[in-house]
């Protein structure tokens, strides 16, 4: 059956160049967070690497958005910084929006079952 | 610049109806469906993107396993036709395994343009508004 009830959950949404979703995924996952989701994008921030040798580079991105229960959410947040961070190779940003409600969730993901 | 500000008439309507802004995920070739299901449901706009599940790639190379590949939909609806999508949404990811998928929601706090909005949350039935004729 498909998790109707409602729970605090945050949603994190990652920021990272492309190929470093591995990165974000195991410091989440160490910190607690289950699954993600991994949406293909482009920056636009960085107008100098636009045009390299005429040839215009894209910068291309990754948004990561991985749902977590608000306790954990400070702990998963640090943990992507940590090492995925603007520091980082990946240059990730990440960000937490509160989930007002959802479906489909498996909160428990070591039961492998949804509730 | 903040005289402009100050001079601009507020739309700020007693019923004001909120608005959701709904993030599905479902397996690839399940998205069209998804799409099809909001608009016709009273989501106002929705984008079909393609999207991928976060399954550790080296292992799923060795061990094969299922496809990864999802398409994520984007929506936004107006706070009353909510329930009703949520529903049809739960009946289908429950339906088989094959339709499974999640969804989550975000409140809009705030919307650019008056006219966007009332599109958006069709205030006052704007969506339909002069098609009488």
């Amino acid at each position: 059956m498909v998790e109707k009830t409602k729970e605090n959950l945050n949603a994190i949404f990652c920021i990272i160049n492309r190929g470093f979703v591995d990165l974000v995924m195991v410091a989440a996952k160490k910190a607690g967070a289950g699954g993600g989701t991994v949406i293909h994008a482009r920056g636009t921030g960085n107008k100098d690497m636009e045009k390299f040798y005429g040839i215009t580079v894209s910068p291309e991105k990754e948004i990561v958005i991985i749902v977590v229960k608000k306790e954990i959410t400070e702990k998963v947040l640090l943990a992507i910084n940590t090492e995925a961070g603007l520091s980082s190779p990946g240059q990730g940003i990440a960000f937490a929006l509160p989930v007002s409600d959802y479906l489909g969730i498996n909160l428990n993901p070591s039961s492998g079952l949804k509730k | 610049m903040s005289e402009k500000v100050e001079n601009v008439k507020q739309f700020a309507p007693k019923n004001l109806e909120k608005l959701k802004y709904l993030i599905v995920v479902v397996k690839k070739g399940h998205g069209l469906a998804v799409n099809q299901l909001l608009l016709t449901n009273g989501a106002a706009m929705s984008t079909l993107l393609y999207a991928e599940g976060t399954k550790d790639k080296y292992v799923a190379d060795i061990l094969g396993g299922e496809e990864s590949s999802k398409e994520c939909v984007l929506a936004l609806v107006n706070e009353k036709y909510y329930p009703n999508i949520k529903h049809l949404l739960d009946l289908r990811f429950t339906v088989s395994a094959a339709s499974k998928g999640i969804l989550i929601t975000f409140d809009v706090a705030s919307m650019a343009g008056v006219l966007a909005y009332k599109f958006s949350a069709d205030f006052e039935g704007a969506r339909n508004y002069g098609r009488e004729n």
